[in-house]
């Protein structure tokens, strides 16, 4: 019945979609066209009024001599102009023959021609990418050959190639210098891990800061409305961010509106999402009875075995709905279609620029009961108020809706947990089709640690509604020709509804007729709503000096900045619901209703310089410095400084240096200072009490007690990172080849962390932040990119890589996990923090007397896990535990390589990081841990039939003693290093000026795809998960496959 | 143009001016320290934190205070022994769990010195002036209370690892502090114990709160643990034998752990109130879901050993060879207790009435003691709340029969007192002989307090103090292969972090660090 339902979803789905499809289509053509209509009267308008001049023809190629088509030829000072044809050729009525022609196009140096009278031919000249390029740095601009810091910086063009919602991940591997993780499949929910160079500290966030458009936010732009991206790696690139910048600052910056004629784009994708792995289940009822018996068998337990009779009966009734076959993965898992729809409106007069966005994306997730929707828009306009003035003003707004069953998303209490621990001997709902929930089929053999899931899913649900928006408005001011003067403020309000329902129901044992009642469908009963909203103001100014005095170019900025924000978050719950259907606080029993509140505050307040200085552009320094005062901090320790200074030098500019036939160009560049971290409390140096513990007077009400939080340091304060970077860039062939490379030592001092107390404290739980411990990372990052042509196919190839090693340089008394706590792994200075510390595997007992001789105390079998002893000493002991490499990948990295013939283009990305490992456990990985349904690899289970030494026993991981309890061993330590073609891009471009006069320009269709194969030798669900390892099953990621279409008028 | 640079800097200074205001941030849903202790409330709220951690620490580490009791603490640490076995990890007489880097063994170690800490921080403030407005009398009760809680977590460091750290003042982040002996240590709590003697109010159990009764027999169990037996005796002749006694025997056994009449029973010298902690943080942990944890997952489940150490009703011990013996029902004719603490699996039909237990258990051995009869069969989900019983009258009457017996020549007296507990109404076990000899009234006095107080987590301070432990597990092994013990395991294991993180403590002997 479920199966139909949701087959006749996806039928209405696609449905709805294809109409979807047609009527914004329509819709958006009739729009364009009158958009399109009116800027042609204008114009028809602007040429009675001037009424003179002629007509100019010409054509554009490029240096190679190829017609270049879309070139916008546009008449100086004015909104006149035109695009090329085909053939690269353009003509604008009633141009006289003194006008300027400003020609321009993506890729290509921007060109002013005069229009005179004969027909023209213009050859644009490519963007010499490296050396012309201007990159967005902290609170600026600047030409990219003229940077000395260390800067990674990616296009909006090429994430685009990336269908992903999340345009975190599509960052991924395109930013040397950033590691990104995206942990999980979940739509709206991709617990996306950002790293720069490493994992810097132990005490506080390793996440960088991202700021867009000058401001530091915490929510991304959608992909299709990025113009840039630059990551700030270096002491002197980021030292500009000072208290915020160690983990590295990620700038976006957004669409901007070009004068000329309106441009509207419209983008369309429909995705094909699968998961990339399921794991692989047994699913045939009988198999699993006889393997559950002989997991019985090994493990000592009596009693529960399934008899043979029962084994046969299933074995013989295949087909019969008594004596089902379920594959619950089947149940779980779907092809899910989503699909984005992104409109893009920009252009402009000469005063004033405009860029509209509007982004909508529906996201059905790939398990069932997932889902997400997102608007997002994001408008920019800006105007010359006069010569000197110019006014502007950005508004992003954003609203996300994710659905979720009520069970939490990963771990033990999953809803993918839960499908696991279904017995194939039964299916979700009665076979009667009264649409009753099963408990089981076999009351003495299968008790369910896990409720029926379909009841989950029926009688749960989380939502998460977010709404977010920034108001960004900004004045510059040109006061000289060499001085200029920017005001910028925001105000940002975020608004977040978080509900969570669950309910009961009763299950049914269908062969014994039993019932059981309230099941419930989450560890949590009744409904739970938190509303928390957030306001941050900001306003930042900054005085700009720019001036050349012959050979000595000098630039200089100061700034203020001032930021505040306030958090408030307001709870309630009921638990008493008598259905499911309402799932409002109303609705429910007053008798059992709870509620919470909170509210934090903080500030921090900034002066910032920066002063360049050219020479010939030869020798260049470059020196920051940045002041933060935060609230975090107490008075005398609330001011942090954070200096940092560059050299770049440009050998071949010198005449004693003979110039290379192939080397363009070559920049060395080193640079050093320190950067801050904020760490994570707010309030870290204050000393509060706090409700702690409960207890009851009188064995009804219940009181909350009150407890010093714990010990407190006033004197606590920023933790400092130092960063020393060696880099060149070159440029070879011709403006062909370039290279960037960049080593760095990274250290970070004083890491703002709890400090170390002794148990016998009472505060070794609740210690003071102290500034103490350090860390290292070093490494090095290399990107290579070659662009060529061979006849008329135009490639491109880039490829980085990124490495970084990470030691613990200070840390004080070494820290190793318990047994059965997480990952087992040691915290120890000289080593990588957190390096994996465990047994070594050793093989599998093939006789009980090999078992008896070794001294493991969980009294192994044969057939079990043999540890290797290591320090010869007799029995097993934490002596014999080692330290594994593996907790930080050795490297990773990104290429793409693209290329374009006529109207055909095609881009692929492959990512990969290699040299992780992850220890893995839990369900899919432990045989009937909670009662889930082991991976088809346990029919092979060592026997003594069947002996082998890489497979162990089957056991109940429940009840059975097994070596992952007592001694966890690199058994379970897998190594997941990757290489996936994360992204695959195909697309054919129709030009379409000739055919629609303009209305339509190009109409471009592609197909894309994610993820579409992986090479790995990690046998669980996706080997990428964000931090490292832990529960084996997690939601798995995603592999899309999706066809678009991009329409610009 | 120069008054364009004015209002420049003009603006870029006015920035500053609001500076200080701006960056002085308090928090703003809770009180500083500074602030605190206004009023009488605001003492007992900061006494509620300390009766909180009246538990035992286990099940989800040091935070989960004593509301877990039943579930985490009592019956826990009876599945420890010879009593019961669970299905977690928690077992530490289970082969090769009981190791330094235990993380549960880690746990109760830290959560005993966490509510030492609070009970150190609160004792100072009661001391200070800080708290001028209160009565002598009440901030003495108070400060007699902190006591209590701090002499209850010092034994059950002390009984367990023997020579520990003693902290008795508040801690200082740099505090440096190494192991004391046990005798001072033990000292330290009598110390604690006797300020409650002298400043708790005489009064029977109500309110929660700790009453001159409990300091007594607090302070006759740790006598007892000392084997200082003419303190046992000298505290029953103090207060248990006087008119100032609050506490009497219960007429119904079952009474006492469950059920409308558990409140206000005469019994009752201290239990841990179970309200209904759903609604905390505390989540499900605290709901005390006896039912869930002792039946339904199989967590707890008793051992055939414990149940065959129920007598038959005239006294004679189990046989499956007594004329007694009923092979139908092993549960019939059987010292009463028997059914009341265990679940008879004749109850346990094959048409599945108490049918979510699972195979594992079923038609072992169901710990009853805290069940109810609604509650069967058993339900999956909330389940009412009952008290955990940490102090009771029967208890002291045995630890008084034990140190007159030790002290020896008082057989009399001993058999009346170990009667009081055995000819209970409901129970009505006949009398000891009188002429038993000091030796087999002991072996009496032990068996009365395994069925008297099973799954009250006695048992295993019991098998310690005794140097009964090994003896037993190699009995528990028959029900349960895991179980081992070795002599150096008398005492746990100090753990492996606190030795990493204090130089000054000492490996404790015997154990692989």
């Amino acid at each position: 019945m479920k199966k139909a339902l949701n087959q006749s979803l996806h039928k209405s789905h696609a449905n709805v979609l294809l109409k979807v499809i047609g009527l914004s289509f329509l819709s958006f053509c009739t729009v364009a066209q009158g958009a399109i209509a009116k800027t042609e009267q204008n114009a028809a308008s602007a040429i009675m009024q001037q009424a003179k001049g002629h007509t100019v023809t010409g054509s554009v190629k490029s240096e190679s001599g190829e017609a270049l088509i879309g070139v916008s030829v546009r008449v100086k000072g004015t909104s006149r102009g035109s695009i090329t044809d085909v053939d690269g050729n353009f003509s604008i009525m009633n141009v006289s023959s003194n006008e300027t022609l400003e020609i321009s196009y993506v890729g290509y140096a921007t060109m002013n021609v005069k229009a005179g009278n004969a027909p023209l031919n213009i050859t644009l000249k490519e963007n010499s990418q490296n050396l012309n390029e201007v990159v967005v740095v902290g609170y600026g601009t600047q030409k990219k050959v003229n940077l000395t810091g260390a800067i990674s910086t990616t296009s909006g063009a090429t994430l685009q190639k990336y269908t992903s919602p999340n345009s975190a991940s599509a960052l991924q591997g395109q930013l040397p210098g950033l590691q990104i993780t995206q942990g999980s499949g979940q739509p709206g929910a991709e617990s996306v891990n950002m790293q720069v160079r490493g994992f810097g500290s132990f005490g506080s966030s390793n996440t960088p800061l991202i700021v867009v458009d000058g401001i530091p936010t915490g929510t991304m732009p959608s992909v299709d409305n990025i113009e840039s991206v630059t990551v700030l790696k270096d002491a002197s690139s980021a030292a500009i961010y000072g208290s915020r910048a160690a983990s590295g600052v990620i700038l976006i910056t957004t669409k901007r509106g070009q004068s000329g004629r309106a441009n509207i784009d419209y983008n369309f994708n429909i995705a094909f999402n699968e998961s990339t792995k399921i794991p692989d289940l047994i699913t045939n009822a009988a198999d699993y009875m006889t393997l559950y018996n002989q997991a019985n068998d090994h493990s000592g337990i009596t009693g529960r075995n399934y008899s043979q009779a029962d084994i046969d009966k299933y074995r013989n009734n295949v087909g019969n709905p008594m004596y089902p076959n379920t594959d619950w993965m089947s149940l779980l898992f779907r092809t899910a279609i989503s699909q984005t729809h992104s409109l893009t409106v920009s252009g402009g007069s000469d005063r004033t620029t405009y860029s509209f966005n509007f982004n909508y994306v529906d996201q059905p997730g790939v398990q069932v009961g997932y889902s997400f929707n997102r608007f997002t828009s994001q408008s920019n306009i800006e105007t010359q108020i006069n010569k000197k003035i110019k006014a502007g003003l950005n508004i992003a707004v954003n609203y996300g809706h994710r659905v979720s069953p009520g069970s939490e998303d990963s771990g033990q209490n999953s809803l993918f947990q839960q499908f696991m621990s279904q017995a194939p001997t039964f299916s979700p709902y009665l076979a009667d089709g009264s649409g009753r929930y099963t408990e089981n089929a076999f009351p003495t053999s299968e008790y369910n640690l896990k409720t029926n899931p379909m009841l989950t899913l029926d009688l749960s649900k989380k939502t998460y509604n977010s709404f977010y928006t920034q108001v960004n408005p900004y004045l510059q001011v040109q006061l000289t020709d060499w001085l200029s003067w920017d005001i910028n403020g925001s105000f940002t309000y975020s608004f977040s509804k978080n509900k969570q329902f669950g309910f009961n129901a009763n299950t049914y044992n269908f062969v014994t007729n039993v019932m059981s009642t309230n099941r419930s469908a989450t560890t949590s009963k009744g409904l739970s709503v938190t509303d928390a909203n957030s306001i941050s103001p900001l306003l930042f100014s900054t005085l700009k000096f720019n001036k050349t005095f012959g050979d000595h170019s000098i630039g200089a900025m100061i700034g203020t900045q001032i930021e505040y924000s306030k958090s408030e978050s307001l709870g309630a719950g009921r638990q008493l619901y008598t259905t499911a259907d309402t799932q409002e606080i109303n609705a429910g029993g007053s008798s059992s209703i709870s509620n919470s509140g909170t509210a934090s505050e903080n500030s921090l307040l900034s002066y910032f310089g920066r002063i360049n200085y050219n020479y010939k552009d030869k020798y260049l320094l470059e020196f920051n410095m940045r002041a933060d005062a935060s609230s975090r901090f107490a008075k005398d320790s609330r001011w942090g400084y954070f200096p940092s200074v560059s050299l770049g030098w440009r050998p071949f500019k010198e005449t004693f240096i003979p110039k290379i036939s192939w080397m363009d160009d070559l920049k060395l560049r080193a640079s050093y200072g320190s950067l801050g971290n904020l760490g994570n409390s707010l309030y870290p140096y204050q000393s509060v009490m706090s409700t702690n513990g409960f207890y009851s007077y009188d064995g009804s009400t219940i009181s909350s007690g009150m407890a010093v939080n714990g010990l407190v340091n006033k004197s606590i304060s920023w933790e400092v990172t130092k960063v020393f970077d060696l880099g060149f860039d070159v440029t070879l062939l011709d403006n062909k080849f370039f290279l960037t490379f960049d080593y760095f030592n990274k250290k970070t001092t004083g890491i703002l962390r709890k400090q170390q107390m002794i148990f016998e404290s009472g505060y070794s739980s609740s210690s003071p932040y102290i500034n103490s411990g350090a860390m290292q990372n070093t490494g090095f990052e290399l990107s290579a990119e070659y662009r060529g042509k061979i006849d008329k196919v135009n490639f491109g190839v880039k490829w980085n890589i990124q490495t970084f090693k990470n030691k613990v340089t200070k840390f004080g008394n070494p820290e190793i996990t318990s047994n059965g706590e997480a990952i087992p792994s040691i915290i120890e200075e000289g080593k990588p923090y957190g390096s994996f510390y465990l047994y070594d595997w050793d093989g599998i007992f093939q006789t009980q007397a090999e078992a008896d001789a070794s001294g493991q105390t969980n009294k192994p079998k044969a057939g079990d896990i043999r540890i290797k002893d290591h320090d010869g000493k007799a029995g097993i002991s934490s002596e014999d535990k080692i330290l594994v490499d593996g907790k930080f990948p050795k490297y990773s990295t990104g290429l793409t390589l693209s290329a374009n013939w006529k109207g055909l283009d095609v881009t692929a990305f492959f990512y990969g990081t290699f040299g992780q490992k992850i220890f893995v456990y839990g369900s899919g990985y432990e045989p009937f841990f909670l009662q889930s349904i082991p991976t088809k690899e346990w029919l092979n289970a060592w026997t003594p039939e069947n002996k082998s030494n890489t497979m162990p026993a089957v056991y109940d991981a429940q009840h059975y003693r097994s070596a992952f309890n007592t001694y966890p061993s690199t058994y379970n330590l897998k190594d997941n290093s990757f290489l996936r073609l994360k992204n695959l891009n195909i697309g054919w471009t129709f030009n379409m000026a000739k055919v629609t006069k303009n209305v339509l320009n190009s109409v471009r269709v592609y197909f894309a795809g994610e993820n579409l194969f992986t090479i790995t030798k990690f046998k669980g669900l996706d080997p990428e998960r964000a931090g490292n390892g832990g529960y084996y099953v997690t939601y798995p990621q995603n592999r899309v496959y999706s066809l678009g279409l991009n329409v610009k008028f | 143009m120069k008054y364009k640079y004015l209002l420049l800097l003009a603006a870029l200074a006015s920035f500053a001016t609001s500076c200080s205001d701006l960056l002085d941030k308090n928090p703003l849903d809770s009180t500083t320290v500074e602030t605190f202790y206004k009023n009488e409330d605001q003492v007992k709220s900061a006494l509620t934190t300390l009766y909180g951690r009246m538990g035992f620490g286990w099940a989800g580490g040091a935070d989960v205070p004593g509301a877990t009791s039943i579930y985490s603490g009592i019956v826990a640490l009876d599945c420890c022994t010879d009593n019961g076995q669970m299905g977690w990890g928690a077992n530490v007489t289970q082969g090769g769990t009981m190791v330094p880097s235990n993380g549960y063994i880690q746990d109760y170690y830290k959560f005993q010195y966490d509510a030492i800490a609070k009970c150190n921080d609160f004792i100072q403030t009661m001391e200070s002036d800080k708290v001028s407005f209160l009565s002598d009398g009440s901030r003495k009760q108070y400060i007699a209370e902190a006591k209590f809680v701090r002499a209850w977590s010092y034994f059950n460091l002390t009984y367990l690892w023997g020579d520990v750290a003693l902290v008795l003042t508040s801690s200082t982040p740099d505090i440096k502090v190494g192991q004391s002996s046990q005798a001072d240590v033990l000292a330290a709590i009598i110390s604690d114990l006797d300020y409650g003697i002298a400043n708790l109010p005489n009064t029977a159990f109500k309110g929660g709160r700790f009453v001159k009764g409990a300091a007594y027999a607090m302070k006759m169990r740790v006598a007892l643990y000392k084997k200082d037996y003419a303190t046992v005796i000298d505290c029953w002749n103090k207060y248990f034998g006087t008119a100032e006694n609050q506490f009497s025997i219960s007429s119904n056994y079952e009474d006492v752990f469950k059920g409308d009449n558990q409140r206000n029973n005469p019994e009752i010298i201290y239990s841990f109130y179970a309200a209904d902690y759903t609604s905390t943080s505390l989540g499900w942990n605290a709901i005390n879901d006896v039912i869930l944890v002792t039946c339904s997952w199989g967590d707890f489940i008793g051992m055939q050993n414990c149940v065959d150490e129920y007598e038959f009703k005239d006294g004679t011990p189990f046989s499956k060879t007594n004329p007694l013996y009923d092979a139908t029902d092993a549960f019939n004719n059987r010292d009463p207790r028997l059914s009341m603490v265990f679940l008879d699996p004749v109850l346990q039909t094959a048409d599945g009435s108490i049918y979510n237990i699972p195979s594992v258990t079923k038609k072992t051995t169901v710990i009853k003691k805290y069940l109810l009869n609604s509650d069967l069969p058993i339900k999956h989900g909330y389940v009412p709340k009952r008290d955990a019983v940490l102090l009771r009258y029967a208890d002291v009457v045995l630890m008084y029969a034990e140190a007159l017996n030790e002290n020896g020549g008082q057989n009399a007296a001993v058999v009346n007192a170990i009667q009081m507990i055995r000819g209970r109404k409901g129970v009505n076990m006949p009398a000891l002989s009188t002429s038993l000899t000091q030796a087999q009234l002991r072996t009496a006095i032990k068996h009365e307090r395994r069925v008297e107080l099973a799954f009250e987590g006695t048992r295993y301070l019991d098998l310690l103090r005794w140097k009964d432990m090994k003896a037993a597990m190699v009995k528990a092994a028959a029900d349960d292969p895991k179980r081992s013990f070795d002599d150096y395991q008398y005492w746990w294991p100090i753990p492996a972090q606190a030795i990493l993180q204090n130089s000054l403590l000492k490996k404790t002997a015997g154990y692989t660090y």
